[in-house]
């Protein structure tokens, strides 16, 4: 199994017009994607305390015609689910997250993960009825352009699930 | 002695009073009250969740740099996300204004007091954490006095309001405050001030 490109997640992020990245560092992405984001002027990285911020930013941004997506590890989104009910799926925002699951064991499923945190991630998204898109390999990061479009055509969240730190 | 403070509707009616074309976000009671004095398109009240009333702005105001956004938020709010004082700060936007109605209660909430009331200085903090101008108010004349001189300043401004702790003057409508359609008025009143 090839791993994932972290330049070719950016790349998919450029031809989405992605103008901000809002990020806490997330271990699965902050070499590979977070760090070279950071020293490339091309997409603005916002550095937030603490993940909900980022949801909400993200809103703001979006009513002045902006696009944005947000960085983070499963147990920061774990820590939104509030902002995430209101802002994103209550008001109807297109929050899109790239979410890196933390000790997660590539080729596996979440749900049957022997971590807690791990294991609640997908139920709870299906419970919100979030969309979810899942990650591992090379060759899955070619669909986030038209994962980020969809999002914004509907207004509504989604989050895609990083199985694997890219190289 | 009782700390002097200001007549909520009274402060914000002034505001209100002075303010062109600024984006105005506001959360809770904040909201409640401004809803009630002010119909332009161009309030932002969909906050949803407790806390997030900076966090929007600052998306608002990276987006629109050269708008100014005025944030009224409630000091339970703030206290709720205070890292966004260190977000903001660290960002430094020079078109946000950041007021926070201090009644030292939960006020939607049974108006129990907020912990470290009697002790807490938001604008210590605001200071600390990188805000360019820092003010307080508990008197109306002087609030007036400083409006024009503060939507003026063309730096992140930190602005403390102290406010009566009251009764709600006007009922909650958060249903209408968080509207989707009305958030998507915002949005279309915003693309025509272009």
């Amino acid at each position: 199994m090839q791993k994932l490109v972290g330049a070719e997640i950016i790349k998919q992020l450029n031809q989405s017009n992605i103008e901000y990245v809002l990020s806490v560092p997330d271990i699965t992405t902050s070499e590979n994607i977070l760090k070279p984001l950071i020293n490339n002027d091309e997409i603005k990285v916002i550095q937030v305390c603490k993940e909900d911020e980022a949801i909400s930013i993200s809103a703001g941004l979006y009513a002045t015609g902006k696009k944005s997506v947000i960085l983070i590890q499963h147990t920061g989104l774990l820590d939104s689910i509030n902002c995430l009910r209101a802002v994103s799926v209550e008001i109807g925002n297109p929050t899109f997250l790239l979410v890196g699951l933390l000790r997660h064991e590539p080729g596996t499923d979440s749900n049957d993960s022997k971590r807690y945190g791990l294991k609640i991630v997908k139920p709870i998204l299906d419970a919100m009825n979030i969309e979810y898109s899942y990650i591992d390999q090379s060759g899955d990061e070619n669909n986030i352009t038209s994962l980020i479009n969809d999002a914004f055509q509907k207004c509504q969240p989604h989050v895609v699930l990083i199985g694997s730190e890219p190289q | 002695m009782k700390k002097k403070s200001m007549d909520r509707l009274e402060a914000l009616q002034l505001l209100n009073n002075v303010r062109t074309d600024e984006i105005v976000v506001a959360v809770y009671q904040a909201a409640t009250t401004w809803s009630n004095i002010s119909n332009s398109d161009l309030d932002y009240t969909f906050t949803g969740a407790m806390g997030q009333g900076s966090s929007h702005a600052l998306g608002l105001a990276l987006g629109k740099p050269n708008k100014q956004v005025i944030v009224l938020d409630g000091d339970g709010s703030l206290l709720m996300n205070l890292g966004t004082l260190v977000t903001i700060g660290n960002i430094k936007p020079k078109n946000l204004i950041h007021c926070v109605c201090i009644n030292g209660t939960y006020e939607t909430n049974g108006s129990i007091t907020i912990p470290g009331n009697k002790t807490i200085s938001f604008a210590d903090m605001a200071k600390a954490a990188g805000y360019e101008s820092i003010y307080t108010y508990n008197s109306i004349a002087k609030w007036k006095d400083a409006i024009p001189k503060i939507l003026a300043s063309n730096q992140l401004s930190f602005v403390e309001l102290f406010m009566d702790p009251e009764e709600n003057k006007f009922e909650d409508n958060f249903k209408a405050l968080y509207s989707t359609n009305k958030r998507n008025l915002f949005i279309e009143a915003l693309k025509n001030q272009n």
